[in-house]
């Protein structure tokens, strides 16, 4: 992990009698973060928690080392943001509404420049004088990622910044991201539900259900974690396969166990059982034991073993 | 935040609120309630009398116009600040923007001043034209009556502006707060519409009370004001509209302009939390 | 379409002439007024104050009647005195418009072209003391005439102004077309 530039200790948040966030710690690197979780993990609560829109019960939020509440301000002039619900002056143009904003952020409102950033996210530049208010949701969704750049944050926070765009145009945006956090030190912190695409571009991940961190950490720690503590998935050729399957049908520690063309697709609870226990099923049998392949878990794998961990 | 941040937001908020046709609506009710309400002479005076006479004319019709505005300004401040307020909200706009460094004081008053401005400056407006329509050989006369229409709307659109943001955030929904504010404004605004001193004649004894009302005081204010005496005061010299001084007036209705608009003020940027 | 703040400002102004119109249209200069100020002695004049647009012909009348006291019990009862009188009439301008003598009752029409006070002043060249009972009246089939002509006139210029900005508006907003962006995509935007 890189260095921390947020901090969540013991966030608690409750809406009534609904706890969003349930004594939430997690930290935000520098990098490029994914927030991943399933609906009603609390992610857009710990988005809003971090730009000071709501205050925690118990618990401190930080970033920057400031207090999310009560340095709301100094931080939002830090951060720029891209919410799943996109708003903007309907009334306004798309350049009338970006130069808005660069006034509030205090950034630079030259046109000649908003227009280059318009142009950066894509914004076909025969839009850039029409109202928002007859903008696509495709063009929303750009629009509201040149706001997020303005100014040159420190933090960018996407929440679903690729919903409502192509996926030709969704590679182009997370390209951007890489760029924008490779060439230009900007931090993104990403909400997402398309695993796959923040398993590309992102350096830290951080995994909530609940109102509550599961895990956190670069890719290789989280599968690596996921190997030890939940299932694993093993690809065996063996030689008779059948006898071989019938012996690893009767193991306890067997989740699922498929047969495809010449191999064994065995899924386990306990991946250091299975290793031990594999040879001397093969023994047993007289089978020869051609490879043993584990699967590489994928972000997405991490995530389903995760949520439905007992007690996650 | 710089006064030119500032001056960007008020002007993006005043060009949301008032899209067309809210305005052209705005001017055209205004526009008919005022004109309804100018007052001509209908008399022949005597000449020695008659610069007193045409005062008397002068005044009254400022008084009367602005009698008659206080419905649009009812349905217009209510109906806007509820749709300003919790259309934000609902759709989203409050959060990001809120997710710029802009104060949440900056955005409460800009988006309450976006309401109240813009209505008390065509309230004025449009009575200076209408009363100086009919007036216009003492131009100087209506300027100086049609200027008491300032603070007095500006305080009754404060009450009436805090009635629809109270409603706004506790409601939090467009149409439900925009109906729910219209009602309120609307239930408060009604004993400003009974005739007082007919009732006060007739021995009605809770009218004594109704000038104590925002709207109903607003008018007793703005005629103390202009220095309106109504006839047949010894009939009722006792009402209290007729007893209270004009200061006490002003302090009352200093009190309604501020007794919803400065908790929720700061309501908003102590606890108030976006999380639509 | 994007309305644009010419078509605006035409809409309002466009507003405003309509509502104004309608008003002048639907309003009629009040039938008649009528007022009597005391007793007149022989040689004084009294001066009547009437506030007026410029509504055209009307008549300042004499006609010498008005209500007095009668005998005990008897109650207010009408009476009618002819007196030898002199009635100038000066405009808000101070242009004189009537100047004569006559015999209670009489009439004479004048041309309301201003708005203002109209100064009547009646003088008493008889011999007795008596009222002298003033009146304004506006016959009622005189229909357009007896309307305010000023009121009207700047409803028409802000009912054809207003029709002229907001077409100018529409134009402008169906036939100039947005201009065209000079930007490019470059990396140095953020």
């Amino acid at each position: 992990m890189g260095e921390v530039i947020g901090e969540f200790k013991s966030v608690t948040k409750r809406f009534g009698s609904a706890v969003a966030l349930d004594g939430l710690n997690l930290k935000i690197c520098r990098g490029i973060n994914g927030l991943i979780g399933p609906n009603g993990a609390g992610k857009t609560t710990a988005i809003r928690l971090s730009l000071g829109l709501i205050k925690p019960d118990a618990g401190c939020a930080e970033l920057f080392g400031l207090d999310c509440w009560n340095n709301s301000l100094a931080i939002r002039g830090r951060v720029g943001v891209l919410y799943e619900k996109l708003a903007f002056y309907d009334n306004l143009s798309g350049l009338e509404q970006l130069r808005l904003m660069a006034k509030l952020k205090g950034a630079s409102d030259s046109v000649v420049k908003l227009r280059k950033l318009l142009c950066l996210v894509e914004l076909d530049e025969s839009a850039h004088g029409r109202r928002v208010g007859g903008y696509s949701a495709g063009m929303r969704q750009r629009l509201g990622l040149a706001q997020a750049l303005l100014g040159k944050p420190e933090l960018v926070i996407l929440d679903e910044p690729t919903a409502n765009l192509d996926p030709l145009n969704r590679a182009k945006i997370l390209d951007l991201v890489v760029f924008l956090s490779r060439e230009h030190g900007i931090s993104f912190l990403i909400s997402s539900h398309i695993l796959p695409e923040l398993e590309k571009v992102c350096d830290n991940f951080i995994l909530m259900n609940k109102g509550k961190l599961l895990r956190q950490g670069v890719l290789e720690q989280m599968l690596d974690k996921s190997s030890l503590l939940s299932v694993v998935k093993f690809v065996v050729r063996v030689q008779p396969i059948e006898a071989v399957a019938a012996l690893l049908g009767d193991e306890g520690y067997v989740e699922d166990l498929l047969v495809i063309d010449d191999s064994l697709h065995v899924t386990v609870k306990d991946a250091t059982l299975f290793k031990q226990r594999l040879p001397l099923l093969v023994g047993q049998v007289g089978a020869s034991l051609d490879e043993v392949r584990m699967v590489r878990s994928d972000l997405e794998s991490v995530f389903k073993s995760a949520v439905t961990e007992k007690g996650a | 935040m710089s006064a030119r941040a500032n001056l960007a937001l008020l002007r993006a908020e005043v060009g949301k609120v008032w899209a067309s046709p809210i305005l052209e609506i705005t001017v055209a009710l205004m526009a008919v309630m005022t004109l309804m309400s100018v007052q001509p002479i209908t008399e022949l005076v005597r000449h020695s009398d008659f610069s007193s006479v045409f005062r008397s004319a002068v005044m009254g019709s400022v008084s009367a116009t602005a009698a008659s505005l206080m419905l649009p300004w009812v349905i217009m401040c209510g109906v806007l600040m509820a749709l300003s307020f919790a259309r934000d909200y609902e759709s989203g706009l409050m959060q990001s923007v809120l997710s710029t460094p802009v104060s949440r004081k900056t955005f409460f008053t800009v988006k309450f001043f976006a309401v109240v401005l813009p209505l008390m400056l065509l309230s004025w407006l449009l009575t200076t034209f209408f009363v100086g329509l009919s007036f216009y050989s003492d131009l100087l006369m209506v300027l100086r009556f049609s200027l008491c229409v300032l603070p007095v709307s500006f305080l009754s659109l404060m009450f009436c502006g805090g009635l629809g943001v109270l409603v706004a955030l506790v409601v939090k929904r467009t149409i439900p707060a925009v109906l729910t504010s219209l009602l309120a404004n609307f239930f408060i605004w009604y004993p400003a519409n009974i005739d007082t001193e007919w009732l006060l004649r007739e021995g009605v004894g809770y009218v004594n009370y109704l000038c104590l009302t925002p709207h109903e005081g607003a008018l007793v204010f703005l005629d103390r004001l202009l220095g309106i005496v109504p006839m047949g005061i010894s009939q009722i010299e006792d009402a209290l509209q007729f007893t209270l001084s004009t200061s006490s007036f002003a302090v009352l209705l200093i009190f309604y302009a501020c007794v919803l608009v400065i908790p929720l003020f700061v309501y908003f940027i102590r606890r108030f939390e976006v999380c639509e | 379409m994007r309305i644009n703040s010419t078509v605006r400002l035409g809409l309002i102004v466009l507003i405003l002439g309509v509502v104004l119109l309608f008003s002048v249209l639907s309003t009629h200069v009040g039938y008649s007024y009528k007022a009597t100020i005391g007793r007149v002695e022989p040689g004084d004049t009294f001066a009547y104050g009437l506030f007026l647009a410029p509504v055209g012909v009307g008549n300042i009348s004499l006609d010498g009647e008005t209500v007095v006291m009668g005998p005990e019990m008897d109650g207010p009862e009408d009476a009618t005195f002819v007196t030898f009188v002199r009635l100038v009439v000066v405009s808000p301008s101070g242009e004189t418009l009537v100047d004569m003598e006559g015999i209670v009752p009489f009439s004479v029409s004048v041309d309301f072209t201003e708005r203002g006070e109209y100064v009547v002043y009646v003088t008493n060249l008889g011999d007795e003391t008596v009222p002298i009972p003033v009146a304004a009246e506006f016959p009622r089939d005189n229909g357009v005439v007896n309307r305010e002509a000023d009121k009207f006139l700047v409803s028409i210029i802000l009912t054809v102004s207003g029709t002229a900005i907001l077409c100018i508006g529409l134009s402008a907003t169906l036939l100039i077309k947005p201009k065209k962006a000079v930007g490019r995509p470059v990396a140095d935007a953020v």
